[in-house]
C-alpha cells in the first residue's frame, strides 16, 4: 500500500511513461548491452592509471619508502593524506543508505546503490595506504591481534592506530553486507530476465536464490533498518577514530578536541561531492535521468552546503582557539598554516571548501547540472588539500628550526595517488556494467507515492480545489506544482 | 521424486494484491505464499505474520562481540602482556571503548546477516522455484499449493475469488525435483481427483486459457461492472434470485455435487446463498444466473457447463454420466 505523500513534494521519479517494467528495463539494460565506446575509453584510461599505480606500489615495496618525498620532519605525508581523503569519500555511501533510511528520506533510493559501491571502492583504495606505508609491507597481518610465537606479542590496545584497524575493517565489512543485502533482490531481477543459461546461473548464484516472498521482504526490511541503526554510529565512529590518529598526539595543529566532529563533517562533505561527480556522469551516460532527478541533485547539494559550512566554522574555530590559547607553538602552527611556506595550499583549501560551496545557497545553482559537477570536483580538490595542510604544515616546521624543511612529493608519491584514482574508477566502471546501478526494488517501492505520475493523479483527483486545498496550507501555487511535475531534466 | 503443484495468481499492482489477500482471508481460503517485486508495506500485517525477531539475534550477537572485546583486551592488558605506559593503569577502560564499540557492531552485523540468510534460505548456488519470471519485475503473485485433495471445484473457487480481486493472470505450475535447473520445470497439470480427470490435458489448458482471455475483457470493463455491483446490493440480488427460483428449506437438500462443475467448495457457497435443490437450479434463467455469478464472483460457468440442463435431468429422477460416477464414489 502506498503511503500518502503531499502533492507539493517534488517527484523523485520523472517521466510520463514509467511503469514497473520500464524501471526494470531502464536500470537492467546497461548490464545486458554491449558497452558504448565511451565506456571502453574510460575503462582503458582508468586501467592504465591503475597499472601505473601498481608499478609504483611494487617499486615502493622493492625499494622501501625512501623513494617517497619524506624527509627528516615530514615523515608522513601523501600516504596518510590519501588515506584520510579516501576514507572520507567512503563515508557518503553508508551515510546515504543508513542515516537517510532512518530519517525516511526517499531521495536515498535513487542514489544509494552507486554511493554504497563507491564507498566500498574508496575504502579499498584507502586500505592500500596503511598497507604500504608501514615499512615492512610483507607482514601487514602484524597489525591484527592473534596468538603468535613472538612472545606472545600483542598489539597496543591504547593506540588510535590500532583502533583505526578495527574501525576501517568493521566499516568495510558492514558496508559490504549492507550493500550486498540490497543487491540480492536486484540480482534476482536480472536473473529472471536473462535468456542465456550461463547468465542465469551466474546471476542466480549472485542473488543467493532470492524469490521475493512476503516473509523474505519482511526480514529484508527488518535487517535493513537494524543495519542502518548500527551503521549510523559506525559511520560517525570511523572518521572520529581517524581523527584520533592526529588528535591524541601532541603536535601543535593536531592536538585539538574539535577534530572528531570536524573530520566527520569533512568526510560527509567530500563523500557527497564524490557521489555527485560520479552520479552526474552516470545518469547522463546510462540515461537514468528519470531516476536520478534534479530533485536528487538538489538534495545532495543541500547536504554539501551544510557540511561545507560546518567545515568552514571548524576552520575558523581552530584559528580562534589557537589565538585564544595564548600558547606560542599553537599560535605559530596556525600562523604558519595561513601565511607560511604552504600558504598556497591553505588558500586552495579555504577557497574550495568554504567559499565556493556557498554558491549552493542559490536554488538556480543547486539545480544547475554543469555548476554542480564543477563544484563537486572543486570540493574534492579542496578536501584533499585540507588533509595535506593539516598533515604537512603541522610537521614541516617542528620544534627545532634547524631541521625545518620543505616537503615535495616524488613521482612515486604522485603515481601511487593517481593509481588509486585509476583503481577506483576501474572498479566503478566494472560495477556499472555488471550490477544494477540503482536499487531497482527500492525505486519501485516509492513509485506509487513519489513519482511524477503519482503527482499527476493527485492533481487530477483534487481538480479545481487543488489550489485552495494545498496552495495556502503549504505555500505552493498550482502553477509551481505543474512546473514540478512537468519539469524535464536537461 | 517429489512433485509440487501450484495455482498462481498474478496481479499488476500492489494495492490489488493487498485487496486480494483480504478477500481470501475473509473467505478463509489459505494462501500458501505471496511474492512481490519489492517490499509492500502492510502486507505482512494482512498475512498475519509476526514481527521478525532478527533484532533479538542482532542484540545477542552484539553482546557477544562486546563481551569478547572487553574480555580479550582486559586479559591481555592485565595478565598476558602487561605494558607499562608511563605508569598508567593496565586496565584502561576509556581506551578500550573504541574497539569494544567496533566489535559490537561487527558481530551484530555479521551475525544478523548470517541469521537472515539462513532463515530466508539464501545461499550462493541455491536454486529456487521460480513461480513466474515477472515476479521480480512487475507482477505480484499469490500462490496456492495443490495436493491430492484439491479438486477442480477448489480451483474454480480460488480462480473465482482471484478474478473478483481483479487478477491479471491465473496459471498452474508443477515443479519436479528431477527437472534440469531453470528449464522444463513448468508444466500444466490435471487435478488428480478432479471431475475433469477423464478429459485430455489439452482441453484443460484450453479452459484455463479461455478464462484468462475472458478475464482480460472483463478487466477492461471492470470499472463499469463494479459500479453495477455497487448499485445492486446483495439483498436485492437475492430477492431477484429467489423470486425466480423459489425458496427451499435445507431439509430437502440435494447432493449438488452430482452436477458436473459443482464441487465441495462451490456447493458450500451455493448453500450459503440459499440454493439447496436441483429444482431451484433447474428454474434458473438469465437474471438468476447473473445474480449467482455476482454473488459467488465467478462468471460464465453455469451456462458453459449447462448446470440448468443437468439439474433438470437430475430433478426428474434421471441420471447423467457424471452423477453415476458420483453415486459409485468415483469422484469424491
Amino acid at each position: 500500500m502506498s503511503h500518502y505523500e503531499s502533492p507539493v513534494r517534488e517527484p523523485l521519479i520523472t517521466g510520463d511513461n514509467i511503469t514497473y517494467t520500464k524501471i526494470t528495463d531502464d536500470i537492467v539494460r546497461t548490464t545486458e548491452q554491449k558497452p558504448p565506446l565511451s565506456w571502453f575509453i574510460g575503462f582503458g584510461i582508468s586501467a592504465f592509471f591503475a597499472l601505473v599505480g601498481t608499478v609504483a606500489i611494487l617499486y615502493t615495496v622493492w625499494q622501501g619508502i625512501g623513494v617517497w618525498g619524506l624527509n627528516k620532519t615530514v615523515d608522513w605525508a601523501w600516504d596518510i593524506t590519501n588515506f584520510v581523503w579516501w576514507v572520507g569519500i567512503g563515508h557518503a555511501g553508508t551515510l546515504i543508505s543508513a542515516v537517510l533510511l532512518i530519517f525516511r528520506q526517499k531521495f536515498r533510493t535513487g542514489i544509494n546503490r552507486a554511493a554504497e559501491a563507491m564507498t566500498i571502492f574508496a575504502v579499498i583504495c584507502a586500505a592500500i595506504f596503511p598497507g604500504i606505508h608501514m615499512g615492512r609491507m610483507w607482514v601487514p597481518f602484524f597489525i591484527f591481534p592473534y596468538p603468535n610465537t613472538r612472545g606472545p606479542l600483542w598489539v597496543n590496545w591504547d593506540s588510535p592506530l590500532l583502533w583505526d584497524v578495527f574501525a576501517i575493517s568493521t566499516y568495510l565489512t558492514v558496508s559490504l553486507l549492507f550493500w550486498y543485502a540490497g543487491l540480492m533482490p536486484d540480482f534476482a531481477t536480472i536473473r529472471d530476465r536473462s535468456k542465456g543459461k550461463l547468465r542465469k546461473f551466474i546471476y542466480n548464484a549472485l542473488s543467493f536464490g532470492w524469490i521475493g516472498t512476503a516473509k523474505q521482504w519482511q526480514r529484508f526490511e527488518s535487517l535493513s533498518l537494524i543495519l542502518a541503526g548500527l551503521a549510523t554510529p559506525l559511520v560517525l565512529s570511523v572518521h572520529t577514530i581517524v581523527s584520533f590518529d592526529f588528535a591524541t598526539s601532541v603536535i601543535p595543529g593536531w592536538h585539538t578536541t574539535i577534530f572528531p566532529p570536524y573530520f566527520v563533517a569533512g568526510a560527509i562533505f567530500s563523500g557527497f561531492a564524490m557521489v555527485q561527480t560520479l552520479l552526474l556522469i552516470t545518469r547522463k551516460v546510462l540515461r537514468l535521468e528519470n531516476y536520478i532527478t534534479l530533485a536528487h541533485i538538489e538534495s545532495m547539494n543541500k547536504v554539501i552546503v551544510l557540511t561545507g559550512s560546518i567545515v568552514g566554522v571548524a576552520y575558523i574555530t581552530e584559528l580562534f582557539t589557537a589565538w585564544y590559547s595564548g600558547y606560542l607553538f599553537e599560535e605559530y602552527a596556525f600562523y604558519n598554516r595561513a601565511f607560511g611556506d604552504y600558504w598556497w595550499a591553505y588558500a586552495i583549501m579555504m577557497t574550495c571548501n568554504v567559499i565556493t560551496p556557498q554558491l549552493f545557497w542559490s536554488k538556480k545553482i543547486r539545480r544547475s547540472i554543469g555548476i554542480s559537477f564543477a563544484l563537486s570536483l572543486v570540493v574534492n580538490v579542496g578536501m584533499w588539500f585540507e588533509r595535506f595542510v593539516i598533515i604537512v604544515t603541522s610537521l614541516h616546521e617542528d620544534f627545532l628550526p634547524s631541521s625545518w624543511l620543505y616537503f615535495l612529493p616524488t613521482w612515486v608519491d604522485v603515481a601511487i595517488y593517481v593509481g588509486t584514482l585509476g583503481i577506483f574508477m576501474t572498479l566503478f566502471l566494472l560495477f556499472t556494467r555488471a550490477f544494477p546501478v540503482i536499487a531497482i526494488a527500492e525505486v519501485k517501492s516509492i513509485f506509487s507515492s513519489s513519482s511524477a505520475l503519482a503527482r499527476k493523479r493527485q492533481i487530477e483527483e483534487n481538480g479545481d480545489d487543488f489550489e485552495s486545498k494545498y496552495g495556502e496550507a503549504e505555500g505552493m501555487k498550482y502553477k509551481d506544482l505543474k512546473y514540478n511535475v512537468n519539469t524535464s531534466n536537461d | 521424486m517429489a512433485k509440487d503443484k501450484y495455482i498462481i495468481g498474478l496481479f499488476d499492482h500492489e494495492d490489488k494484491l493487498v485487496h486480494a489477500v483480504r478477500a481470501f482471508k475473509a473467505k478463509k481460503i489459505e494462501v500458501t505464499n505471496v511474492l512481490t517485486p519489492f517490499p509492500v508495506h502492510g502486507l505482512e500485517h494482512e498475512l498475519g505474520y509476526e514481527e521478525s525477531r532478527l533484532h533479538t539475534a542482532g542484540f545477542l550477537f552484539g553482546m557477544t562481540g562486546m563481551t569478547l572485546a572487553l574480555f580479550m583486551m582486559t586479559w591481555v592488558s592485565i595478565s598476558n602482556y602487561p605494558l607499562n605506559v608511563g605508569g598508567k593503569p593496565f586496565f584502561a577502560l576509556p581506551a578500550f571503548i573504541p574497539i569494544t564499540f567496533e566489535l559490537t557492531v561487527l558481530f551484530a552485523a555479521v551475525g544478523m546477516v548470517m541469521v537472515y540468510l539462513k532463515r530466508n534460505q539464501l545461499f550462493p548456488g541455491h536454486v529456487p522455484r521460480i513461480y513466474d519470471d515477472r515476479i521480480t519485475d512487475d507482477r505480484f503473485a499469490m500462490i496456492f499449493k495443490v495436493d491430492d485433495n484439491t479438486t477442480q471445484q477448489d480451483y474454480d473457487a480460488i480462480a473465482a475469488l482471484l478474478k473478483a480481486s481483479s487478477v491479471t493472470d491465473i496459471k498452474t505450475k508443477e515443479f519436479d525435483d528431477s527437472s534440469e535447473m531453470f528449464t522444463s520445470i513448468e508444466r500444466e497439470f490435471v487435478f488428480q481427483n478432479s471431475s475433469v480427470m477423464a478429459q485430455p490435458v489439452a482441453e484443460e489448458k484450453a479452459v484455463v486459457e479461455e478464462e484468462v482471455v475472458e478475464h482480460k475483457i472483463v478487466e477492461e470493463t471492470a470499472v463499469a461492472e463494479q459500479t453495477v455491483v455497487v448499485e445492486k446490493s446483495e439483498d436485492e440480488l437475492k430477492d431477484q434470485l429467489f423470486n425466480e427460483i423459489g425458496v427451499v428449506s435445507e431439509d430437502s437438500k440435494d447432493d449438488l455435487k452430482k452436477i458436473k462443475g459443482i464441487g465441495k467448495v462451490y456447493e458450500g457457497r451455493l448453500n450459503e446463498i440459499g440454493i439447496f435443490s436441483f429444482g431451484q437450479i433447474a428454474k434458473l434463467q438469465g437474471k438468476g444466473i447473473e445474480a449467482i455469478e455476482v454473488l459467488t464472483g465467478f462468471p460464465g460457468r453455469i451456462q458453459r457447463e449447462d448446470w440448468v440442463g443437468q439439474a433438470k435431468t437430475l430433478n426428474e429422477g434421471g441420471t447423467t454420466g457424471f452423477s453415476d460416477k458420483v453415486d459409485n464414489g468415483n469422484v469424491y
